[in-house]
């Protein structure tokens, strides 16, 4: 009965179709967690941080169609709306548009962008991107209120994407004021004022976000009038929100539900290229010694493990052909990505002789054996992901084939965490996601000192070549010279076989038949929000356009 | 009266504190913290994971953290929520009404029902109805069913044949988003209980099936008592005897089992909460154990310490005024 009278009075207003009776409508985007902050230094650490404030908030620029982090040229003016090199190459002098506003109608100013920076790469801050700042940048300076320049402390092809992806220009009149360490608890936090082409609305945290469409904004209106993000942990029931015309979409559909929702008329899947790749890291040391490992500190018997397991009959069983065979330490869709990458070749036969000659024997009990050590280890898969307990236990089996004894453990995340950082573990199966440019993930799990705190290289890795190599790449000149050292680092890798290499899940977002998104950007759906349209006749009650509603913050709602 | 009540009040702080004092122990002994957590998935800096992790005292030995919980707890400070970036009392001011109000529901429609459906079911072995004994029967078929089937399956049932199937109900959530904030004031009041009626049908299922067999039988014992008899000898009318006589005498077991409900209905709520979407104190807590969040953690659990012992102490209370022996220390 209510929902019919509710239906009943908006009905109606919704079959105007949204302002002007042109597009509009209310998006309502089903997310499996909620962000602790909308504070933008704070959010973007997570997923879910940053769809729903990179919305909020335009950077400097942003990536082209290529997606190339090195093509400076192809990428998007935003803020700013042009940029000059100087001779060096070492200064980018960025230009601002002077149509740019933040929310409360204040002008987007040059002071605006150095604020931004400075907060983005003090850790007080609580800033997530303020190691990869630091690395890059000396400084920005303000030239003029609508110039500011950024002044790198050297050159390689990224430095103009690093710069412009890791900050986003913060409100000086709003935060000058306020230290730093107290920002991500401040108001602006709770109820930030961006200057992206939606505004804040309304946060209820663990419950709903919402913002509304800047109609005066500096590039433009977007199509839709509201985005509502409705935040609940289970991911079952996302998928039923989905299913019931109760959410439009969906960003990641679990496997269980990609076949029924393949069946319902009102629902499209969309599938996505993933930025993420899953390896198993093998800990190279005796636990957290620097002893090496008695089985897995020898890089022949882990190159013999890497040939007993045929990845390609496991990629077919997890993923039914949806998959894609991880080559090597990059994403596919990173730029430097190398299908030329050798892989280790599947012959099992070959693995047996090989472990044979290292003296490995098989005993009576079918696992092999050296000086009354068993050829045995443990593999760590999380309790979240079903792909990565599945592929644990195939791996268990294909290991037994040639005698190798893998018992496999399941734990919780936060478990896993306590366990790989401590490196009281023989192997566990990571699933990183990437960045876009290739420097960050190497910097954190392959390169030298990444072992240390806050590193991924839980195995302890360590390779002179590898060190080398990737110091050509970060600061090459060209993407030839930095594509060769790549491929160089990449196979050092693959062959040393610190890791075996398994595959990349592509991402199954699930959208209601109403909703017209276009392609996705991997690993991050939200870049193309501003595109999204609901299709002529899909509109609902929950279309009818209206003002911020009435429990928003009052000072919340920008002036205009 | 005013001893026993105190008495009860007493051992309902201390079951308070040792209850706090224990998970306090236990949320620190699970392997792994919410800032190693973060070094495995996300972006965020040594430095500032160090800074993160003086902020919230993490870097302290874990007696000095405990004094130093113990301190803020007695001045009513719960610490700083670290999923939530805020004061987890502001969390809890948050999601607490939300769970009340699912609980207070559920445990009215549950407890109600219960009780009549429990009498029904008592009187009618009396009345030897065949056909009504048969739907008896079956019902208690039915209700020993929900009680061996396990909370979450319920409710999965419920919301997948209910709501994602035959769409009676909304799937999840508290209010029509996108809508809610258009409405009337008496139609976000319909909408709050539209949203609400799933969740606490469910509870007040698996509550009513479980009072129901304690008021069956305590029906079917009144009913063969000699007053009975009595009563009915008297020409007393059936529905009185029933009622009156029958059903009054039989309620006092199920005030008692009403506050000792409150703990189990706290570990069902979770689940409801956690598949409805329903945002209250049962899927704070669950986020906030997966993502070890201790300071939430144990203010959450404070709360629902706080219902366990109040409910105790509740029930003791109506228990002792129902039989006023009890307060005296003998039967």
């Amino acid at each position: 009965m209510v929902r019919l009278a509710v239906t009943g009075s908006l009905l109606a207003m919704a079959a105007c179709g949204g302002r002007d009776g042109k597009g509009g409508g209310t998006v309502i985007i089903a997310l499996g967690a909620d962000t602790k902050s909308l504070f933008p230094p704070v959010a973007t650490g997570t997923v879910q941080g940053r769809a729903m404030v990179e919305p909020m908030f335009d950077p400097m620029a942003e990536l082209g169609p290529s997606l190339s982090t090195v093509d400076v040229a192809s990428f998007a003016p935003r803020l700013a709306q042009s940029w000059s090199w100087s001779a060096d190459s070492l200064t980018v002098t960025f230009a601002l548009d002077p149509r740019a506003r933040w929310h409360d109608g204040t002008p987007v100013r040059a002071a605006d962008v150095r604020l931004g920076y400075d907060i983005a790469r003090d850790p007080a801050s609580g800033a997530s991107m303020a190691a990869d700042l630091s690395s890059t940048v000396d400084s920005v300076t303000v030239v003029d209120s609508l110039h500011a320049a950024a002044h790198f402390s050297h050159r390689s092809p990224e430095q103009f994407y690093q710069f412009v992806a890791s900050f986003v220009p913060l409100p000086s009149h709003l935060l000058g004021s306020i230290p730093h360490d107290s920002l991500a608890t401040s108001a602006f936090s709770r109820a930030p004022v961006g200057s992206g082409p939606f505004r804040f609305v309304a946060w209820k945290q663990g419950e709903r976000f919402e913002m509304a469409a800047v109609d005066s904004f500096y590039r433009g209106r977007v199509t839709l009038d509201r985005v509502i993000f409705s935040v609940n942990g289970d991911p079952s029931t996302l998928a039923k929100q989905l299913f019931a015309g109760e959410a439009d979409f969906y960003e990641l559909l679990p496997a269980s539900d990609v076949a029924t929702a393949a069946t319902k008329k009102d629902v499209q899947l969309i599938r996505t290229p993933s930025m993420n790749y899953a390896f198993l890291q093998f800990n190279l040391h005796d636990g957290a010694s620097t002893k090496p490992h008695p089985v897995l500190g020898v890089a022949l018997v882990r190159r013999a493990l890497a040939m007993a397991l045929d990845r390609r009959a496991m990629l077919q069983n997890v993923f039914e052909g949806a998959g894609r065979l991880a080559m090597g330490p990059f994403s596919s869709m990173q730029w430097s990505a190398d299908s030329t990458v050798r892989q280790p070749t599947f012959d099992r036969a070959a693995a047996a002789t090989l472990l044979d000659s290292l003296g490995w024997k098989i005993g009576t009990d079918g696992t092999r054996a050296k000086g009354g050590h068993p050829l045995a280890f443990s593999i760590i898969a999380a309790s979240s992901s079903k792909p990565r307990q599945q592929y644990a236990q195939l791996i268990q089996e294909q290991l037994r084939q040639i005698g190798v004894k893998v018992e496999v453990e399941v734990m919780d995340p936060p478990a896993i965490g306590a366990k790989v950082t401590s490196h009281n573990f023989d192997s566990f199966i990571q699933n990183l996601t990437a960045g876009r440019s290739p420097v960050g993930g190497l910097h954190q799990t392959w390169y030298k000192g990444s072992a240390g705190p806050g590193g991924l290289n839980f195995g302890g890795y360590a390779s002179t070549a590898v060190d080398l190599h990737a110091d050509s790449a970060f600061s090459a000149r060209n993407t030839t010279d930095a594509r060769r050292h790549y491929h160089a680092v990449y196979q050092h890798i693959v062959d040393d076989a610190p890791a075996i290499f398994l595959f990349e899940q592509p991402t199954v977002s699930g959208a209601h038949a109403r909703l017209v998104t276009g392609a996705l950007r991997p690993g991050a759906w939200w870049k193309s929000i501003e595109q999204w349209t609901i299709a002529p006749g899909g509109h609902l009650p929950r279309d009818a356009p209206r003002d911020a509603p009435r429990d928003a913050p009052r000072d919340a709602i920008p002036k205009r | 009266m005013l001893r026993f009540l105190l008495g009860r009040l007493a051992q309902a702080a201390l079951v308070l504190a040792l209850a706090v004092s224990v998970v306090f122990a236990l949320v620190r002994a699970a392997p792994g913290d919410p800032l190693s957590e973060s070094g495995l998935d996300a972006t965020t800096s040594p430095a500032t994971r160090e800074l993160l992790r003086r902020q919230y005292a993490l870097d302290r030995p874990l007696l000095a953290q405990y004094t130093h919980f113990v301190g803020n707890a007695l001045r009513g400070e719960l610490g700083m929520s670290l999923s939530r970036g805020r004061p987890v009392a502001q969390v809890l001011r948050e999601v607490v009404p939300n769970t009340a109000l699912l609980m207070g529901t559920g445990l009215c429609i549950g407890m109600l029902g219960g009780i009549a459906l429990g009498a029904w079911q008592g009187s009618r072995d009396e009345q030897q109805s065949a056909a009504s004994a048969r739907i008896a029967r079956m019902t208690e078929r039915l209700g020993l069913a929900i009680i061996a089937t396990p909370e979450y399956m319920v409710a999965t049932a419920m919301l997948t044949l209910l709501a994602a199937t035959w769409r009676i109900f909304p799937v999840g959530g508290m209010v029509t988003l996108g809508v809610h904030e258009a409405m009337g004031p008496a139609q976000r009041v319909a909408d709050v209980l539209w949203h609400l009626a799933l969740p606490a049908l469910t509870l007040a299922m698996i509550i009513g099936a479980g009072v129901a067999r304690y008021q069956r039988t305590e029906m079917r014992l009144v009913l063969s008592r000699p007053f009975i008899r009595t009563a009915r000898a008297k020409g007393v009318p059936e529905g009185r005897v029933l009622v009156h006589h029958a059903l009054r005498n039989a309620l006092g077991p199920v005030i008692t089992l009403c506050g000792l409900l409150l703990p189990s209905l706290v570990g069902g709520a979770v689940f409801v909460e956690a598949i409805f979407a329903w945002p209250g104190m049962g899927r704070t807590m669950v986020d906030a154990v997966t993502g070890r969040d201790y300071p939430l953690v144990i203010g959450a659990v404070m709360v629902a310490s706080l219902l366990v012992a109040l409910g105790g102490v509740l029930a003791d209370v109506a228990a002792a005024v129902a039989d006023p022996r009890l307060t005296q220390g003998r039967r």
